[in-house]
């Protein structure tokens, strides 16, 4: 634990000594071969996400001290935090695309661990899968995207991309590219439609949501929209996409907040409204727009991680996190009361917190645009400060009544209050006395970064009255109005809701039929027939053979000269070893003349100087006879083989032939013409030399191919592993 | 009932079997050989020896499991592999020691080969004899 936070501390010091407003990069070589390298790059943006995720995960820490004392498990939970700060870190620094996709994944997996952390509810485990699998499944969208997006620039190097734009744009794969990466960061930044796992990922512990849900995880999605902002925000696709998918995310799930009667699901869905908001700023992506938006993800995460924080104490005092039975928790939690009424003034936008900035320049950006995004941040924001007014002013400054439920005073842990508390503070002495420093090493050359061409304007707490100003007004009036009426509007958001179906349901259907998919084709390729197994493949293979066979040149002519007696004898046994072996109908006599087949192949592999070759085919011929003889002696019906139908029996010999036909054709083909023997003079030619060793096939088997060998054994012997499995399995069922 | 004159030449025989096998795994380099064709003539010498005696007396008699003979195979040819590492070479890039023995990390490979392939075709042997009697 104590590691664990020093961490953080660490980290965030010496990258704060590193940083440059200018942008910083290092590099070193990862896989040369395919040009990927691991370079780390810190700028504005880097370092604005370095100093949440750092800082707030410190608190965090600290808080999740007191929060998971007693319980067995809090070492690894601290583990896992740090872990995934790590993750987060190395998303937010990466320089290139592929390095920020395996941090991007990492933050997924690690996520999971933490979602379903308390892993003996099922519900836990039921939310923690389906939050991996939603952002896993827009992670395979981001890499596909990602890839597309480093062949098109011609490096993964997030700096090169961005130099070569004009590549980007001209090239056809430029729209798949877009929708693939917007899909990635719509589904990590839970965006209608993937809304849903963020509010589902509550029931992980309150330290969780506070770090993932306020400053780190959802804000991945927006992160990397904010990193690729410079290449697509040219684009037509990319405005749009971003304003309706994220003005809708934002009033959708600010109604769907509305309704809740859990503290904290009402907070989860306050989250999607931020992550909305922040789409919906980016697309503008003008000076103010991008101030705004990273004024917000500084604002939000302060107050929203404290948010977090003050409920997890709520729930530790009163044991229920609905709204409806807690009252009176202002006069017990005095700090927390504290902590949460700062947040909720900042959440409500209400000068000089951090909240009220950022909402200044939201309205300044959007009335830069038109009147119809005004009128919707202005919902959005009444929405806001809606939910900032009940989420403190019910639980913490109403009397209690016969419904509220008895409260035990929990602040003696320290930690339980500090960490919210410090964050309110931190944000009213940012805004207060250190807004120079956030313009000048923060704000400012964040965004640059976001938008190269823009000249940037520091923030101003005071501006006069102005038109952005009454709009934050009128908008807090609002707030009030939903206050004061909340019981009507949530009812009849509830009866309106009540009728579609959520996203949760969707999900449900979606993966219920992703299974009946899997079961109905595993039903049809996996029927366990073995002979019918046995026709699937080789009727592929001579189909095969046959395709690539037509395509070679006819050989030709036959040449017989030179072909001695014994091998004409040879070849008649052969023929009448297999002749037999068509015709036998006793199993016995079957693997017999099958055995005297592939001991004359082996006399021929003899005459034509292959002693290697010849004898493992020999010895592999005894082995079949051997196991052939061990299983046939022991099979009911011994004497007689089981016929199929002529119908059957026909299929069979047409594939039999096409594949004799096809070898055939290929084999002559091949021969009559010159091989190529560029390998072979290689091998013979540094045998002796490279590999010290006279015999080529077993040189190339443990030297020059050795790799090739050990891929070959591993294949052996998991082979042998499942085939004792499949043996032992079915002793038992006889048994 | 198995005739006491099989039994008996089945245990010489087997013996010069599995010298043979060994002799065949170390001349492989050079002369027609190696590790898989060792293998297969070791397992061979067990398959006779099933006959002759039973399974069970086999799984007594080479004390192993098999399958961790043929893990162990796979493990040893990695390891081999790994040297190279170490002279920063491509891995399983062959080194030898010319100087004393005309030895190096490819006969170790090949001794991998020779476990694995053995462990895996005895043990699939011995559980399908096992199950059917």
């Amino acid at each position: 634990m104590v590691i664990s936070v020093f961490v953080h501390l660490l980290l965030l010091l010496s990258l704060s000594s590193l940083y440059d407003p200018h942008g910083v990069r290092w590099q070193w070589q990862w896989v040369p071969s395919l040009g990927v390298s691991f370079s780390i790059q810190l700028d504005g943006l880097s370092m604005l996400f370095s100093w949440l995720i750092c800082g707030i995960g410190f608190l965090v820490q600290l808080y999740a001290y007191h929060y998971m004392k007693g319980k067995p498990s809090s070492a690894l939970f601290h583990i896992y935090l740090t872990l995934f700060m790590m993750a987060m870190l190395g998303l937010v620094l990466a320089g290139n695309i592929l390095i920020l996709f395996i941090f991007w994944e990492l933050t997924t997996i690690t996520s999971y661990l933490l979602i379903g952390f308390n892993h003996d509810q099922q519900i836990s485990r039921k939310n923690a899968l389906q939050a991996i699998l939603v952002t896993g499944a827009g992670g395979l969208a981001l890499l596909a995207g990602l890839i597309m997006l480093g062949g098109m620039a011609g490096s993964y190097e997030l700096d090169h991309i961005i130099k070569n734009i004009h590549l980007i744009k001209t090239s056809n794969l430029f729209l798949p590219t877009l929708i693939l990466i917007l899909a990635g960061a719509f589904t990590k930044s839970a965006q209608i439609p993937f809304h849903f796992w963020l509010p589902g990922a509550m029931s992980a512990p309150a330290p969780v949501s506070a770090y993932l849900h306020s400053a780190t995880m959802v804000k991945a999605g927006v992160y990397l929209l904010a990193r690729l902002s410079p290449v697509f925000c040219h684009s037509d696709l990319w405005f749009w996409s971003l304003v309706l998918v994220g003005g809708t995310t934002a009033v959708w799930t600010g109604l769907l907040a509305l309704k809740q009667t859990d503290l904290k699901l009402m907070l989860a869905y306050s989250t999607n409204v931020a992550l909305g908001k922040l789409m919906f700023l980016l697309a503008f992506g003008s000076r103010f727009a991008i101030a705004a938006a990273m004024m917000f993800i500084i604002a939000h995460a302060l107050y929203k991680a404290a948010f977090f924080m003050v409920i997890g104490t709520v729930d530790k005092a009163a044991g229920t996190r609905d709204y409806r039975h807690l009252a009176g928790l202002g006069g017990i939690l005095k700090m927390s009361f504290i902590a949460a009424g700062l947040s909720a003034l900042s959440k409500a936008g209400i000068p000089p917190l951090p909240g009220f900035l950022s909402k200044e320049y939201m309205y300044k950006a959007a009335l830069g645009v038109s009147y119809l995004p005004t009128a919707i941040l202005v919902l959005i924001n009444a929405v806001m400060a809606g939910l900032a007014f009940i989420i403190v002013i019910k639980p913490f400054l109403v009397k209690p009544d016969e419904n509220s439920v008895p409260l035990k005073s929990v602040e003696k842990y320290t930690f339980l209050w500090l960490p919210p508390l410090c964050l309110g503070f931190l944000g009213l002495f940012t805004t207060l006395f250190g807004l120079d420093w956030l313009n000048a090493t923060l704000i400012g050359p964040a965004s640059i970064a976001v938008n190269p061409g823009l000249e940037t304007e520091p923030l101003k707490l005071w501006q006069g009255i102005n038109l952005p100003l009454i709009l934050g007004g009128v908008s807090l009036l609002l707030g009030l109005v939903v206050y004061r009426y909340h019981d009507a509007i949530s009812g009849f958001i509830d009866q309106i809701t009540r009728r579609l179906p959520s996203g949760n349901d969707c999900f449900e259907k979606v993966m219920q039929m992703i299974s009946r998919l899997a079961s109905w084709q595993t039903g049809i390729f996996q029927h366990g027939r073995l002979s019918d197994y046995m026709l699937l493949l080789f009727s592929i293979l001579g189909v095969h053979l046959l395709w690539y066979a037509a395509a070679l040149p006819v050989p030709r002519t036959m040449d017989f000269h030179g072909v001695s007696l014994h091998e004409v004898i040879l070849a008649v046994f052969l023929l009448a070893a297999v002749i037999t072996l068509l015709l036998s109908a006793s199993r016995l006599m079957g693997i017999f003349s099958l055995g005297t087949a592939g001991f004359i192949t082996t006399l021929f592999l003899m005459f034509y100087n292959a002693p290697d070759v010849a004898k493992t085919q020999l010895l592999v011929e005894t082995l079949t006879v051997i196991f052939l003889v061990m299983v046939v002696r022991r099979l009911p019906g011994f004497a007689d083989t089981a016929t199929h139908s002529a119908v059957r029996r026909a299929v069979n010999a047409g594939v039999s032939l096409s594949i004799g036909v096809g070898v055939f054709w290929t084999l002559t083909s091949i021969t009559s013409g010159t091989m190529d023997t560029k390998l072979t003079d290689y091998f013979a030619a540094n045998s002796v030399i490279a590999a010290h060793g006279r015999n080529i096939v077993n040189v190339i088997l443990v030297d020059f191919r050795a790799m090739d060998t050990l891929g070959e054994i591993s294949v052996v012997v998991m082979a042998a592993l499942g085939a004792s499995t499949l043996l032992k399995k079915r002793k038992r069922r006889n048994g | 009932m198995r005739s006491v004159i099989f039994r008996t030449t089945a245990h010489i025989v087997i013996g010069i079997m599995l010298l043979f096998s060994l002799y065949l795994l170390l001349r492989g380099h050079n002369e027609p050989g190696g590790g898989f064709i060792g293998a297969l003539i070791a397992v061979i010498a067990f398959a006779l020896m099933i006959l002759a005696e039973s399974a069970e007396y086999v799984r007594q008699r080479i004390h192993f499991s098999p399958g961790l003979i043929a893990v162990s195979g796979v493990g040893i040819s990695l390891f081999s592999g790994l040297f190279a590492l170490f002279l920063n070479r491509p891995f399983l890039s062959g080194i030898w020691w010319k100087t004393s023995l005309p030895m190096g990390t490819p006969l170790l490979f090949d001794v991998g080969v020779y476990l694995a392939v053995f462990g895996a075709v005895l043990s699939i042997l011995l559980r399908i004899v096992e199950d059917l009697e």
